[in-house]
């Protein structure tokens, strides 16, 4: 008797009765919601847990954060701190890492606090403190690299920085390459997918100042060599350059260098064979251990950059850093030589004098 | 055993809705009422008669799914789909229908109804800012100038130009 095709009109209206007593029609036998005096069109009417279990773990962490902010309500409700030690896994596989989630739960709001940390890069260095050449040695390298959506790879490596020479952070020994599951480019298209798809995520953080930040473009800024084909290796360079110094100063922007190496293997599946980082300033002199520490510090403590386009944004950053090295080693180029020229034409006037008063003197007397 | 193979809803406002028992026992709520005997009069819901009908619906189509689903009727299933696309449009864009059958899928415990206007929701706030969030859900802003000063603070990465 019954219609089960969904086409049709599938309520089947018995009866209605008159006495429509009934007031607020979606008032229910439950628990009522924390904020009273709310419609149903209001998310305030909707049970805190369903909110919570339901509608928060469904959201990406930009959608999380933003809902944070709109009510006191719902930031309390995002409090929560499974909801950001999941968004943290899920984004960087390597928090979940013994030693790291120990340094995520010591931050003053755990893994919320990380997350905005982590997820976003320097902008500015602060200012208004001087180089600390003191900074704690020990920094943390969080770093994890996704193709495709598809995580590939991920290392956490401990440093502890004290001297003079060049600053630099290697992930792997060439010894032990990481496979990655995708097949070595055999041709220009693959390549470009490659350099489109590897998304590489660094996080710095600094355990005992509860601090981090990331210092990559997520998306290469550009390949470093087109050699791929010859050598079977593929270098993709990442980099954040952020200000650290005053204008005109050969800090005034440094930058984070990312090199990542991927090789051919005999299976010709690519393996991850090199992932490291450097300083440098303006000069792309590469900076040293104590410098760049004090500079990471100061870059932690700083000002951040937004995160919308932040992938353009570091593309961008990268070209305007190079251009502008270029200019500043053309100038100290020009410079140099100038003030050479400047001390051998002051000698030779000097010389030209000398003789002609000898001149003079030998003549005359 | 169930003598009949109805149950009869009777929504908040009164209206009266006689379903197929085997299209019901996708609500945990309805299902428990019928293993204990307890459904054979009239179950009184306070649910409005608008909302009750969304979910009869609803069900109707999902156990009309899930029953042909071995069938290889590639015309019903696009039917199906049209119909869960028209769903999904009309639930976004009726805030009072949206939360009005959250409430509905919670109390009468039907999980994947619940987990699709969940999702509903959160795809709505995906992309949005604090402000466009609170318009959107009818929220007022109650943060303290210090309170607002502290969370832009740690969350405005998110979605400052």
């Amino acid at each position: 008797v019954m219609n089960s095709n969904p086409k049709n009109h599938l309520i089947e209206k018995v009866k209605q009765k008159d006495d429509l007593q009934s007031l607020a029609s979606n008032q229910m036998d439950m628990d009522p919601p924390s904020l009273a005096g709310t419609s149903s069109s209001s998310i305030s009417a909707v049970h805190p847990d369903i909110i919570e279990t339901h509608i928060l773990t469904r959201l990406d962490p930009t959608a999380l954060a933003s809902a944070s902010c709109a009510s006191s309500r719902l930031y309390s409700l995002t409090s929560n701190e499974t909801l950001w030690t999941n968004i943290c896994n899920s984004t960087w596989p390597s928090t979940n890492h013994p030693r790291l989630r120990h340094v995520i739960s010591s931050f003053p709001k755990g893994p919320r606090s990380f997350f905005s940390h982590a997820f976003t890069n320097p902008d500015m260095a602060t200012s208004s403190s001087p180089m600390n050449l003191d900074c704690p040695p020990g920094l943390i390298s969080a770093v994890d690299i996704h193709f495709q959506e598809r995580h590939i790879f991920s290392k956490v490596v401990e440093t502890e920085t004290t001297d003079s020479s060049p600053f630099r952070v290697d992930l792997l020994e060439t010894k032990d390459p990481v496979p990655t599951g995708i097949p070595h480019p055999v041709n220009e298209e693959m390549y470009r997918e490659i350099l489109e798809g590897l998304k590489l995520s660094w996080i710095l953080i600094d355990p005992i100042g509860r601090r981090a930040m990331n210092v990559s473009s997520y998306k290469p800024v550009t390949a470093a060599e087109r050699r791929w084909l010859s050598t079977g290796e593929v270098h993709l360079r990442y980099a954040w350059v952020f200000s650290a110094g005053q204008e005109g100063s050969s800090l005034e922007y440094v930058k984070c260098g990312v090199t990542a190496t991927f090789s051919a293997s005999h299976t010709g599946e690519m393996h991850v064979s090199k992932v490291s980082l450097h300083l440098e300033d303006m000069f792309g002199k590469h900076l040293n251990g104590k410098d760049s520490l004090a500079i990471l510090h100061k870059g932690m403590m700083g000002k951040r950059g937004v995160v919308k386009g932040r992938e353009e944004e570091g593309r961008r950053r990268y070209d305007a850093y190079k251009k502008m090295r270029r200019i500043k080693i053309i100038l100290g180029e020009v410079r140099k030589p100038l003030n050479r020229q400047r001390t051998l034409d002051t000698l030779f006037l000097a010389f030209s004098v000398f003789i002609f008063v000898f001149l003079v003197l030998h003549i005359f007397f | 055993m169930a003598t009949t193979s109805t149950v009869k809803l009777r929504s908040g406002d009164n209206e009266v809705f006689e379903v197929e028992k085997q299209v019901m026992i996708q609500s945990g709520t309805i299902r428990n009422m019928i293993e204990d005997d307890a459904a054979d009069g009239e179950i009184p819901l306070q649910i409005s008669s608008r909302n009750l009908a969304k979910v009869v619906e609803w069900c109707k189509c999902m156990q009309h799914r899930d029953r042909n689903n071995n069938n290889d009727n590639k015309e019903e299933e696009e039917e199906e789909e049209e119909w869960e696309k028209k769903f999904d449009e009309e639930v976004s864009e009726d805030k009072d229908l949206h939360f009005g059958l959250l409430l509905a899928a919670n109390y009468l415990e039907i999980p994947a109804l619940l987990h699709r206007l969940c999702q509903l929701a959160a795809d709505i706030v995906k992309g949005k800012t604090p402000e466009e969030i609170r318009r959107t859900f009818n929220i007022k802003k109650d943060f303290t100038p210090e309170e607002e000063e502290a969370v832009m603070d740690e969350h405005g990465w998110a979605f400052h130009d």
